[in-house]
């Protein structure tokens, strides 16, 4: 920091993540207080700060759930874990692969790629190729691969990544040394990669968090819910019913159903796990990486 | 001091035959994903000619009668079909400058901030919205613009005199809350991706330009921007397939599905949700996706051919 | 040597792709190794067959015990039809998404539900199979259970779905606070008409204050006409018969007429007067929720026997049911929620052998609508029968509260809080109802499904809205009746009087 100009500029980094930071955090933080508030207090005076009502209804109707919650947790963290874990070595792979710009067809390639983000067959026929020849459902496969594993997003990210943010000093003196590509990959490119690789690794480890379709569809049998599947399940419910499939027998069968606050608490569980982890992460958007060995 | 891109050997064409030995490797590396994006991607794709069949479950998805186009009529033949358009097209297009703007913005801020702590903790809580799902932020969106006991009528409009509006009945405010709400759910999300490049760029160019006596802002200006640019026209390739979808949570529980809104709220994936509730029919919600997936790759190839011919070596393909 | 580890590499990843892929079908193997050890002398010859049943559940309650209830069953129908059931617990979220992938899949699947307006969109896909041959062969307790009313489910004389015996008519009214209506001395047998209600209104309103919304919405995004019904809606409201379709067979846009337009006055009225809540078109609460807060008085209702208990249940007050409508009946009510056999169905005999039971069997019913007993629930000194002491709906493990869907729920006992004699009184309200000319009339939209998937559109942009009295109808009403006319409802009708007069002319 050596000049005025920089120090404003500083300041109003700080000035506007500060404001940016309060707008985000001020919401989630009414959302806590409502699952706090007695729900009566929530339907007749809307939300806020300052309910009139606390009460602790919301988590002691959500305890019921706790037993096959626990478990939920373990199979939640399992895909997530497992599935970021091999999306991101796939995913790293066929990125690097595609980078190479001579590679004799990359264009096809790429294309190949891109193509699948463009075009979808659908639901049911992807249900019927997972379960018919792969037998997937209600296992806890049905989890990690169906539609999750890959998608051409991260894969281009990645390419970028590889054509424009590592030198290409560093690749060809390693190849001049004679090492193996696979060689160069692993020892040379990827730790030189941990920025986008924690990026796509959030990227994809948050999509598998809270994915609940997977579930829904795959699953008919409660012993591979994941944490989203046990949660979402009351909301969808409840959007169900009021979409007016059920035509006037809604009013019954919602009235019957738990409340807001409860539907507060319900997302709030879902969220902080996530919020707990993600800073022990963030150490990898390593700043300023030296590239020491290289000489210009 | 010259910025090169990573680049294998160059190899000229008369190498070819000793290149693809040469390249084995590389495709070795490249065979899972491939295999994967096959048996995901590829093979359901003859769930496409759905959108032109009349489905019958005694003949089976191939033995269903073919109907032309008549699955996509609903789409055009609506007397709403321009405005589901107009608003799906206008929309998109504003989020992708703008999210754009702000994705980049808020990274080069971040990048800004020398505190290890102060950073992760703006980059933890800007992440939030992203976590939580349409269907909560609603909850609180009808907190703030509830006509009795909203939070803005109640507490923030009468402090400059304002009588309460009826935020759920009147369609002219909806593109600005809905386009305010989409970036604030993105932001943190998006500026991930570029503060990943912007952390990539070589520290040393940063130092010669100090050296040379130029300010933080103009280095932003001069290295930064530039430098992150091959990641924002990918980013910007990559979301145009996306021209005719709509995120459906924003546009359908947001405006608490009120009638009144429709003319800014509705787009094409709500049009098809709502008319599609009561009849169930998978050949016209097939035929929606397959006209979405039609725009969306005429734009993508579209604008590819465009980045080719400027910068070639950013285009997708 | 490096390339080997290369190829060796892409080699292990593609592998373990596939063979992850490929995981073991352990779920089948669960339920077929604990139904063999139950397995004891078959009655007929034969393997014993299995029967996929599968179960819809939209609401609050539990089904973590399915498995219980499903050995259960087994142990007793094994014996008396040689076969089994598997019980797959399907959200009604996505329970037609489901049914679906199911078939398209080959998915073993024999038993479905099929809502009221899916009914048509289904037979003419041939989702599900014609039930005559079956009904005749093994069907003797459904014939008689459900008689005259397999009309509803039925299309150019073959029954297709069987309805699940509920409140085949209805009678709308509003279900008002007892408390309230004693405080200001009014005795509801005065009520007889909703003009009546402006009066109430009025004087609550006062005595209550600003804050106070006597009349609120049933159930989020529905309106007042979905409970107070005076027409035929003809499955889809497209074209209606007037008057419940008792005496004539014209079929009119509901949303031109004069009883339309004078509702609605009547609602916008109230609206403005402050009668009705401010937020009513968007509203995410429904009755329960909102009469809890105290600042509510009535809603509208389907005034069936046994209402006013469920009504108190879910408030918390003691609720008087004033009905001011005759209890009608057609089709869309009777057809509302029924089962059918899937198209797939590797075993129709089986599962018609089933869905008797169902609708037949006292054991089979009060094991899929209560469970089991002094496990699930306990009978009560005076026949009625309730969670057992200290339990409720959110801590038993089976506690779905949907007996009306299960098949014959007029065999079952009580549950607390029931009159004894509610399901002779709901029997009494289905028979003597007045029938729609209508009744066993099936609308089939297929020649104009883009017209259906276009009104529908409009009908989410104006319905909550104008038939809550939430805005002005004499703007409203032109504007909805012009772009229904634009989306092509016109076409809808006229295709829907053809067949409608067709079906008449071969009833005679």
């Amino acid at each position: 920091m050596n000049s005025s100009s920089d120090k404003r500029l500083a300041a109003s980094s700080h000035i506007i993540l500060i404001i940016a930071s309060l707008s985000c955090l001020l919401p989630f933080v009414l959302l806590v207080i409502g699952s706090f508030t007695d729900n009566n207090t929530i339907v007749a005076q809307g939300y806020s700060f300052f309910p009139e009502k606390w009460s602790l209804d919301a988590y002691r109707y959500l305890a019921v759930l706790s037993a096959p919650l626990i478990r939920a947790y373990g199979i939640t963290i399992f895909t997530t874990v497992f599935g970021t874990a091999l999306s991101l070595i796939i995913t790293a792979l066929i990125g690097y692969g595609l980078s190479f710009p001579n590679l004799p067809g990359v264009k096809y390639l790429s294309f190949f790629v891109v193509f699948t983000m463009l075009f979808n067959g659908g639901l049911v026929p992807t249900y019927v190729i997972y379960t018919q020849i792969f037998h997937i459902k209600n296992t806890i496969w049905a989890q990690i691969f169906p539609g999750m594993l890959l998608n051409g997003f991260n894969i281009m990210l990645m390419r970028s990544y590889f054509q424009n943010s590592i030198p290409a000093s560093i690749t060809e003196s390693a190849r001049i040394d004679g090492a193996k590509d696979l060689h160069i990959f692993f020892r040379i490119v990827l730790p030189l990669s941990l920025p986008i690789l924690a990026t796509i690794g959030l990227l994809t480890g948050v999509m598998y968090w809270n994915n609940w379709t997977n579930g829904l569809y795959y699953l008919t049998k409660p012993d591979y819910y994941n944490m989203q599947n046990i949660l979402n399940n009351m909301l969808n419910d409840i959007r169900y019913l009021q979409s007016g499939a059920v035509g006037d027998y809604a009013g019954d069968l919602l009235s019957a159903l738990p409340a807001n606050s409860v539907r507060m608490a319900i997302a709030i569980i879902g969220v902080i796990p996530i919020l707990t982890v993600y800073p022990f992460f963030q150490r990898y958007f390593v700043k300023g990486i030296t590239i020491g060995a290289v000489k210009e | 001091m010259h910025m090169r891109k990573a680049a294998s050997i160059p190899a000229k064409p008369a190498k070819r035959k000793t290149s693809i030995k040469r390249f084995i490797p590389i495709y070795a590396m490249i065979l899972p994903g491939a295999v994967y994006l096959l048996i995901n991607n590829y093979l359901p794709m003859f769930g496409l000619v759905i959108a032109f069949k009349d489905i019958n479950f005694r003949k089976g998805i191939f033995g269903s009668e073919w109907v032309g186009l008549k699955n996509f009529e609903y789409l055009f033949t609506t007397s709403d079909a321009w405005i589901i358009t107009r608003n799906t097209l206008l929309y998109n297009i504003a989020f992708i400058i703008l999210g754009i703007i702000f994705g980049v913005t808020f990274a080069i801020l971040l990048n800004e901030i020398r505190q290890k702590i102060l950073l992760r903790t703006y980059q933890t809580i800007i992440l939030l919205p992203h976590l939580v799902s349409w269907v909560v932020i609603s909850y609180f969106t009808y907190a703030m613009l509830s006509v009795d006991t909203g939070m803005i009528n109640k507490s923030i409009l009468p402090l400059f005199g304002i009588e309460g509006i009826s935020w759920f009945t009147e369609p002219k405010y909806w593109p600005f809350i809905l386009t305010i709400m989409n970036i604030w759910k993105g932001f943190g999300f998006s500026c991930v991706v570029y503060f990943s490049s912007i952390v990539g760029i070589n520290k040393e160019y940063y130092e010669a330009a100090q050296l040379d006596g130029a300010s933080r802002l103009q280095q932003i200006f001069r290295i930064t921007i530039p430098m992150i640019k091959p990641t924002i026209i990918t980013l910007l390739l990559l979301n145009l397939g996306r021209t005719f979808y709509s995120d459906f949570g924003l546009f359908y529980q947001v405006p608490m599905n009120s009638g009144m809104l429709f003319s800014t709220t509705n787009v094409i994936d709500t049009y098809v949700f709502r008319s599609l509730m009561q009849i169930g029919n998978i050949g016209m919600s097939a035929a929606a996706g397959f006209y979405q997936s039609i725009v969306g790759f005429i734009m993508v190839i579209g604008a590819n051919l465009i980045v080719r011919k400027v910068s070639s070596e950013n285009a997708l393909f | 040597m490096k390339r080997f580890w290369t190829l060796l590499l892409a080699l292990v990843l593609t592998v373990s792709l596939l063979s992850g892929c490929s995981g073991s079908d352990s779920s089948s193997s669960d339920s077929s190794a604990v139904v063999s050890q139950q397995e004891s002398e078959p009655v007929d010859d034969g393997p014993v067959e299995e029967v996929v049943m599968a179960l819809f559940v939209a609401g609050a309650g539990n089904s973590s015990d399915v498995q219980m209830i499903e050995d259960a069953i087994n142990e007793i129908i094994v014996e008396k039809i040689n076969t089994r059931v598997k019980i797959e617990i399907i959200a009604g979220s996505n329970y037609s998404q489901q049914m679906t992938l199911m078939l398209t899949g080959g998915e073993p699947l024999d038993l479905m539900v099929v809502t009221g307006s899916e009914f048509p969109t289904y037979v003419g896909r041939e989702q599900i199979i014609g039930l005559n041959d079956l009904l005749d062969q093994y069907g003797a307790g459904i014939k008689e259970h459900v008689g005259d009313f397999l009309r509803a489910t039925s299309v150019d004389g073959e029954v297709y779905a069987v309805p699940t015996i509920r409140d085949y008519s209805r009678g709308g009214g509003l279900n008002i606070r007892k408390d309230l209506l004693d405080k200001y001395g009014i005795d509801p047998s005065t009520l007889e008409s909703l003009e009546d209600m402006t009066e109430v209104f009025q004087v609550v309103k006062e005595g209550e204050g600003a804050d106070f919304y006597p009349l609120v919405i049933a159930g989020a995004g529905t309106s007042f006409l979905d409970n107070y019904r005076t027409v035929d809606t003809l499955n889809d409201g497209n074209g209606v018969l007037l008057n419940g379709g008792y005496d004539n067979t014209d079929i009119v846009l509901y949303e031109e007429s004069e009883e339309y337009s004078n509702l609605l006055n009547l609602f916008w009225d109230w609206y403005q007067k402050g009668y009705i809540q401010k937020d009513i078109a968007t509203t995410t609460e429904s009755y329960g929720s909102i009469m809890r807060t105290g600042n509510a008085m009535c809603w509208f209702t389907n005034c069936k026997p046994g209402i006013q208990q469920v009504a108190e249940r879910n408030t918390g007050y003691e609720i008087e049911t004033v009905q001011f409508l005759d209890y009608f009946s057609f089709t869309g009510q009777v057809n509302s929620f029924s089962w059918a056999i899937a198209q797939n169905s590797s075993s129709p005999e089986a599962a018609m052998k089933f869905m008797n039971l169902m609708f037949s069997d006292v054991e089979v019913m009060t094991y899929l609508s209560y469970g089991l007993e002094d496990v699930h629930y306990v009978t009560q000194a005076d026949g009625h029968v309730g969670y057992p002491e200290g339990e409720d709906q959110t801590t038993i493990g089976w506690s779905l509260n949907t007996s009306w869907l299960m098949g014959n729920q007029f065999l079952l006992p009580n549950w607390e809080g029931e009159p004894l004699d509610l399901w002779d009184k709901q029997k009494a309200a289905n028979d003597n109802a007045r029938m729609s000319m209508a009744l066993g009339f099936v609308f089939d939209n297929s020649n104009v499904t883009t017209e259906v998937a276009a009104v529908q559109s409009v009908r989410d942009e104006y319905k909550r809205v104008v038939e809550n009295g939430a805005g002005d109808p004499a703007v409203l009403i032109p504007e909805y009746v012009a772009k229904l006319k634009a989306n092509g409802i016109e076409r809808i009708i006229s295709e829907k009087q053809s067949q409608l007069d067709a079906w008449i002319a071969n009833q005679n």
